[in-house]
């Protein structure tokens, strides 16, 4: 026997649609162009377009010798770079390179499927790295791009005419549509069964565990978003909006850290959705942006009401993991209406002495105060304390002293030397929210009030339209909290002493003309002037959102409360039992049908031409409106005679129409 | 290559139990549906983007997977409606010689879709890929070895097509009515050392040309019977009568010949009734059990090729491939 390859050998392999197969590689490239060595984006697009080079342009494929030489080439370089921590990212990285290096020697039908079953797993896996619309959509067109090569490979040798075969394709994604909406709603979410950890390392953004005079104001360079949060109900105004981050109570006499944070936080990088919980109506839901560590931004008072929040000591939390991706996570309001308010500018109770919740901890941590440097301060408070024997008196003056002495905020502060405090409080007197933050609490701290410093964010912008706020990396501040025997935990905020201007309007107004505020930016700072274009950014922002709630994000919390709601949506006035039964009942009945209808078309599709259909309908529906049935074995011509012969003379028209509709229809070809 | 697992045998139980037919319809009575090769793989696929989707908890993961997923299971039904209303007929067949391919002429159209990527062939070899376009008809010849001389009666043809995606095939097992008859391959057989042939051959070329009744060419002759040495010397167009003696015939029997074998015996009868017949002289068949009077001609040749071809065998369905 003969196989019929030997007689064509090159039928197949020309029939490839190369060029398409190159443009997967390079769309598949881009698509993972944010979290793969810049050297292997190049590298593997510049084999791609030789190989492809080789083929169309000289015709042949590339030497047996120079590929085997690319193979060992950049597999070196490949473990070299990666070494071998496995991770997800590590992998991608791997089969892009193969899959690419296959590209040159693909040989069969066979070798072509495989390796666009490849590109279609890797497209799907970039999910986990970007998730935004704009990615989606070229992941669409991957999609449509694999389809079509599979599509040429076994539609015969029809390749030049496009056309009839690629419509079975939109027609296979038009029916494909409802049933991915279906599927997408309604598949049961299950738990994670094991992990890998996506990336092996990776830059973390926003907010740092240790704070030095100066760091917050690295911040307001930046126009990136760090979350957006919607409120089920009126949201504090915007003074009040203190997103509390990361409590800092470890001072060295120069910078804050947390003394408790990523000691009990797995690091091990994974998704964890988490759960919703309901405890009441007053909540807001916080969208996080990928920052790669574990702080969550709430407001004061408030519980955690997702599963993936954690509560820790000092009332902060921490998300279980990190956030690697836009994580969401919604927190309650436990809003009292506050008795007692302090006598202090800007104060404001967060905990009062009879509420106890959280991991409670020893007041000594938050009276850790450094005495080797610094030394004017501590004089200086030695002598307070005796003016002001008093807590909340000391606090008072403490206060009063950033607005009344001349005390100047900006976003570029003289360089301090060894004495931080010292040379910030006594000689310099400029500087940002971080240096009035921990001038403060070091202050508080060496005339024996417990006090700490808080970095989170303050204010945000709001979207009108949505009805949300967008916080953006320039929104971060620090603020102090101390302890007052009678009152419990007080919020300070030195900075709204020294610039009210920054909690009332925003960090743009605060700061004015001086500049520093997104001097890294110019693009952003451009943008956030002209108000058209900021009308654009915001509707962007808002569509971005929902794309990431709707979508993205969308869990088995979502999936449930859809489900619920189409439920009672349906049938208001049911009880349960009764709603399982019809939707059940409903489904079998779609699907019986769903069953019928396709065999009734399978068993007409083949026989009869559109005429001829058209045809039989009118004679079905002459013969229930007129009661003429054409006999077996008449013929279309005679039965218009006998129809023309009866009395429906109307009838007789149009059955003469299709009649000769049909005759043309049998005849002409 | 292809899977072949139960439904592929089950199919082809089908095929045996049904009947010879000179033309098919595809429909769901006759279409085999089963996820290929490949498909398997990529239902593999599948099932490892949905674990990707559950460990990572990736919504997007998630709605890719059902993407392909629900293009898997559209393709099943694209695969069916591709094959369905497939009209597959025989079409008029040639003879042909044993060593030879012999040709299969199927004609191919559907009237309701377009059938793309039909891969054509018996017993799963020598598929040949073609499409159909809706309302068109296309004859596809199916070359098929001929090693033995016989009727050959088409065996079950296969067609089938993995179009969309290749993650489904859809086949058929037909028994297609299609026969070609193949004779006898023509080999030089040595015949003069048993007395008389060569002579009777020279004398009868002798008679020929002296014997033949001629008249002028009229319309309607056959040009087989032109006389073309009477053209160059006459100048004008001279045919050999239509009934000639009978006495200048040859007659090719089966003692004729010294080969051994039945088969070489018929190959050297083949041969030189081929011979004969270019030559535009009169034979004779007589070999057992058939008796064919001289006569010439295309018809006569045919016949006696036929017989040839047939010979020990019934003259029925006798070869099968």
């Amino acid at each position: 026997m003969v196989k019929p390859d030997s007689l064509k050998p090159h039928a197949h392999f020309l029939s490839y649609p190369f060029s398409v197969l190159l443009s997967i590689i390079l769309l598949q490239l881009l698509s993972h162009y944010n979290h793969s060595p810049l050297w292997l984006v190049l590298f593997t697009a510049s084999i791609a377009c030789y190989g492809f080079f080789t083929y169309k342009v000289i015709a042949k494929r590339v030497v047996a010798s120079i590929r085997t030489m690319l193979v060992i080439l950049s597999v070196g370089i490949f473990f070299l770079y990666f070494k071998v921590n496995f991770s997800v990212d590590m992998a991608v990285s791997f089969l892009l390179l193969t899959s690419t290096l296959k590209f040159l020697e693909l040989k069969g039908k066979k070798d072509v499927t495989m390796f666009v079953y490849i590109m279609l797993y890797l497209s799907a896996v970039s999910f986990l790295f970007v998730q935004s619309f704009i990615h989606a959509m070229l992941q669409f067109i991957l999609i449509l791009a694999c389809l079509y090569v599979l599509l040429c490979l076994n539609s015969g040798h029809y390749l030049s005419r496009f056309q009839a075969p690629l419509s079975s394709l939109f027609k296979a994604i038009f029916i494909a549509g409802p049933i991915v909406l279906v599927c997408f709603l309604f598949f049961p979410r299950i738990a994670p069964l094991w992990s890998i950890p996506i990336k092996a390392q990776s830059a973390t953004t926003g907010m740092t565990n240790y704070m030095s005079p100066g760091d917050i104001a690295v911040l307001a360079q930046s126009s990136e978003r760090a979350f957006r949060a919607t409120f089920s109900l009126q949201a504090p105004e915007k003074k009040d909006l203190y997103w509390r981050g990361l409590v800092l109570d470890y001072f060295d006499g120069r910078s804050w850290r947390s003394s408790s944070s990523s000691s009990t936080h797995q690091s091990f990088n994974k998704v964890d959705l988490g759960d919703l919980y309901d405890h009441g109506d007053d909540y807001y839901e916080v969208m996080l942006e990928p920052s790669n560590q574990p702080w969550v931004y709430v407001l004061e008072p408030s519980r955690a009401s997702s599963s993936n929040v954690l509560a820790k000591e000092a009332r902060q939390f921490q998300l279980k993991t990190d956030a690697i991706q836009s994580t969401r996570y919604k927190m309650t309001f436990k809003r009292s209406v506050s008795n007692s308010r302090p006598a202090i500018p800007t104060a404001e109770v967060v905990q009062d002495n009879t509420k106890r919740n959280g991991v409670e901890r020893s007041l000594l941590d938050d009276l850790q105060a450094p005495l080797t440097s610094n030394h004017r301060t501590q004089q200086y408070i030695q002598n307070l304390l005796i003016s002001f024997p008093k807590n909340i008196d000391l606090i008072n003056h403490l206060m009063k002293m950033f607005s009344e002495q001349p005390y100047f905020y900006t976003l570029k502060p003289p360089v301090l030397g060894e004495n931080v405090v010292d040379e910030f409080l006594f000689d310099t007197k400029q500087g940002f929210c971080a240096h009035y933050a921990s001038s403060l609490a070091y202050m508080l701290r060496l005339a024996n009030i417990p006090a700490r410093v808080i970095a989170g964010y303050q204010g945000g912008e709001y979207n009108k339209q949505s009805d949300y706020y967008i916080i953006h990396q320039y929104d971060a501040h620090a603020w102090v909290e101390a302890k007052l025997p009678d009152l419990g935990w007080v919020r300070l905020d030195p900075t709204a002493m020294v610039a009210p201007d920054r909690i009332l309007s925003g960090l743009d107004d605060a700061v004015g003309e001086q500049g520093g505020f997104l001097d890294g930016s110019p693009v952003a700072s451009a943008v956030l002037k002209i108000s058209g274009l900021n009308w654009l950014r915001l509707r962007v922002d808002e569509f971005n959102y929902k794309w990431q709630k709707l979508v993205v994000n969308y869990g088995n919390d979502e999936q449930q409360s859809l489900i619920k709601k189409i439920f009672t949506g349906l049938f208001p006035n049911t009880d349960s039992l009764l709603r399982v039964a019809i939707v059940i009942g409903g489904l079998f009945a779609l699907l019986i049908s769903m069953i019928l209808s396709f065999l009734w078309y399978k068993r007409y599709a083949g026989r009869y031409s559109n005429v001829e259909k058209a045809y039989l309908v009118w004679l079905y529906i002459l013969a229930r409106l007129s009661g003429l049935k054409r006999m077996t074995g008449e013929t279309p011509n005679s039965f218009l005679v006998r129809v023309q012969s009866s009395s429906h003379w109307r009838l007789a028209k149009i059955t003469e129409k299709v009649t000769a509709k049909l005759e043309q229809d049998q005849y002409q070809i | 290559m292809k899977f072949s697992l139960l439904p592929e045998s089950i199919s082809r139980w089908l095929s045996d139990k049904s009947s010879r037919n000179n033309q098919f319809t595809l429909s769901q009575n006759n279409i085999y549906i089963f996820p290929s090769k490949m498909g398997f793989v990529f239902v593999l696929l599948i099932v490892l983007m949905l674990l990707t989707a559950i460990n990572y908890q990736s919504s997007l993961i998630y709605m890719f997977t059902f993407f392909i997923g629900a293009v898997f299971f559209v393709s099943i039904l694209l695969c069916f409606l591709n094959m369905n209303g497939l009209c597959v007929s025989s079409y008029q067949t040639l003879e042909c010689f044993e060593g030879d391919l012999r040709a299969h002429a199927v004609e191919l159209s559907n009237i309701s879709e377009s059938s793309f990527g039909l891969r054509l062939g018996v017993d799963k070899h020598l598929l040949n890929e073609i499409s159909v376009i809706k309302n068109t008809k296309y004859v596809h010849n199916l070359l098929l070895p001929a090693d033995k001389r016989g009727l050959h009666v088409l065996d079950r043809l296969r067609i089938e097509s993995s179009f969309p995606f290749g993650f489904i095939i859809a086949w058929t097992w037909l028994k297609l009515d299609s026969r070609v008859l193949v004779f006898p391959k023509p080999i030089e057989g040595d015949r003069s050392q048993y007395g008389g042939g060569a002579a009777s051959k020279g004398n009868s070329r002798f008679l020929l040309e002296d014997l033949t009744e001629l008249k002028s060419y009229q319309q309607g002759d056959s040009t087989l019977r032109i006389v073309w040495k009477q053209l160059a010397a006459k100048d004008q167009l001279i045919i050999r009568n239509r009934d000639q003696g009978v006495s200048d015939s040859t007659w090719l029997t089966w003692d004729l010949y010294a080969a051994s074998s039945t088969e070489r015996k018929l190959q050297h009868l083949c041969f030189d009734i081929l011979d004969i017949h270019r030559k535009q002289q009169a034979y004779g068949l007589d070999i057992p059990g058939v008796l064919i009077k001289p006569s010439k001609g295309e018809l006569h040749k045919r016949k006696c090729l036929k017989a040839l071809a047939l010979f020990g065998l019934d003259a029925e369905g006798s070869q099968n491939g």
